[in-house]
């Protein structure tokens, strides 16, 4: 990580300091990752060159000012980006799309941050994805934002990870216990897709210590609106409906035995009834009941991170995302295989199936044109620079 | 004369046994790793482990230290350190408060970064 000191001073500190916090000071710091794809998505195969496989392609400013008596302003900027063709990551208006906010930070009081913000349900499962919580190539994610494509849970809406327009209070280290709460004010949003999103309150706490962890989430998102294509064979049809307002209940636990973590985490997400005979209109001719887009739906992934050698950590995981009410899961299993090169550069694999049953439609990030009801393969050769 | 040959012929039989007993000692020592009596080697697993343990713990005590994603190895007193933290500044941490704990005669870090 480079500094960038303000001034001579602030880098005089630094030095003097030898690495200790200085009295201010902002930190560069980012990740260029990329891997060549196999695809195999429901027996029509590809190659692809694609971004941020084991960590997200990133670069941030983050930085830290000493207001004295144990108070600091702290601020983080995280842009993500498309390391194979330079693109923004996801939302091309968004330019600090990970994350971005500005706050206070106490030592004995915790800190309130305000902006855009991972979620306190996320800091409750990350520690327990053997692929930690890769918005790309992570199991969890592809379950997770399954809630997005599937057709009988895309009314009900899912944990996005972060959250723009937040406010966020995070405690200090108690004993190993760390309580995380936040609230946030509605967004809009155009990309991937319009969402008018509602209000939101995430509340969670973790524990670590002694090789254990456990980690409890509930978010509560208040009703939104999406605009998406809802034909399959009509992708420029788009057609404006509502998100119903849902509840998302996470539990994590993890234990490390020497130089084996055992990973394992369940969500459990139940949306508010849509009102009786509510449909939704495709075209004044064309009409689906909203009911058929809403349905609760379970996550459930258990799987292992392994210290194999001081430079290589095999992780694996087992996955099934389960709707309710209709016989649509979604099992899949994941492998994968990160070798250092230096402390900052590493090689990595994975490898995955995943099995669509009944119309369900699970497939990892990115990938276009999934059939409901089909199966996926998935294998990939990355590298992962951290500067 | 006689006393003589009995005295030499003692001493040396005592220097013998005394030579005897130190290759006993040395070659016990140098062929523990090679060839380690069974209750041996599961005495110095369980020091490995409890050391590994207490690692762990000095870790997870340390401020300013996320200790969950980092993977401690112990044997004979020397502590790996592998995984990842979030911060360069992390790495010095982790490896200060791993030599802090008593039993540690040495550290090496093998850490990497993940920003997340």
């Amino acid at each position: 990580m480079r500094f960038m000191s303000q001034g001579m001073c602030g880098a005089t500190l630094l030095l003097a300091a030898g690495g200790a916090a200085a009295q201010s000071s902002v930190t560069l710091y980012g990740v260029a990752d990329t891997f060549v794809q196999y695809l195999d998505n429901g027996g029509k195969h590809s190659y692809s060159v694609r971004s941020g496989g084991s960590t997200g392609s990133l670069f941030g400013l983050k930085g830290v000012e000493d207001l004295g008596n144990g108070l600091k302003a702290v601020f983080d900027l995280e842009n993500g980006y498309n390391i194979n063709n330079g693109a923004f990551f996801a939302d091309s208006t968004a330019m600090f799309y990970r994350q971005s906010w500005v706050g206070l930070k106490h030592d004995t009081y915790g800190s309130l941050t305000f902006g855009r913000q991972y979620q306190p349900s996320f800091w409750a499962v990350y520690f327990t994805d053997p692929f930690r919580g890769n918005e790309v190539l992570s199991p969890l994610a592809a379950a997770d934002l399954a809630g997005a494509t599937d057709r009988s849970t895309l009314a009900t809406q899912y944990v996005s990870g972060r959250t723009s327009n937040s406010i966020v209070y995070t405690s200090p280290d108690l004993r190993g216990v760390h309580v995380y709460a936040m609230y946030a004010l509605p967004a809009t949003v155009t990309q991937p897709v319009p969402v008018r999103s509602g209000a939101m309150l995430d509340v969670a706490a973790n524990y670590s210590g002694y090789g254990f962890y456990a980690g409890v989430g509930y978010q509560y998102q208040h009703g939104a609106q999406e605009t998406a294509p809802l034909v399959a064979s009509a992708p420029g049809l788009l057609t404006t409906f509502d998100l119903m307002a849902t509840e998302h209940f996470t539990g994590a636990l993890a234990y490390r035995v020497g130089i084996v973590n055992f990973q394992f985490n369940y969500s459990y997400n139940r949306p508010k009834d849509p009102a009786p005979g509510a449909v939704v209109a495709i075209t004044p001719a064309v009409q689906v009941p909203l009911a058929s887009l809403v349905h609760s739906y379970s996550i459930m992934e258990l799987g292992a991170t392994i210290q194999a050698t001081p430079e290589d950590v095999i992780a694996i995981a087992g996955i099934e995302r389960n709707v309710r009410g209709v016989h649509d899961n979604t099992p899949g299993i994941e492998v994968g295989v990160d070798h250092s090169l230096s402390k900052r550069t590493s090689l990595y694999m994975r490898a995955g199936y995943l099995k669509n049953n009944g119309t369900a439609n699970m497939s990892w990030p990115g990938v276009t044109a999934v059939a409901s009801g089909s199966k996926q393969v998935i294998a990939v050769l990355g590298m992962t620079h951290r500067f | 004369m006689n006393q003589g040959k009995v005295c030499r012929l003692v001493s040396g039989a005592l220097l013998v046994l005394a030579s005897l007993d130190a290759y006993a000692q040395s070659s016990d020592v140098l062929a523990a790793p090679v060839r380690p009596y069974a209750s041996d080697a599961k005495a110095a697993k369980a020091a490995d482990r409890a050391l590994q343990k207490s690692v762990i713990r000095a870790l997870s005590r340390t401020k300013g230290l996320r200790a969950t994603t980092i993977t401690v190895r112990a044997r004979n007193g020397v502590v790996t350190l592998e995984g990842t933290v979030p911060e360069q500044s992390q790495m010095g941490l982790a490896t200060q408060a791993a030599e802090g704990v008593e039993g540690v005669t040495s550290v090496t870090n093998a850490l990497t970064l993940s920003t997340l």
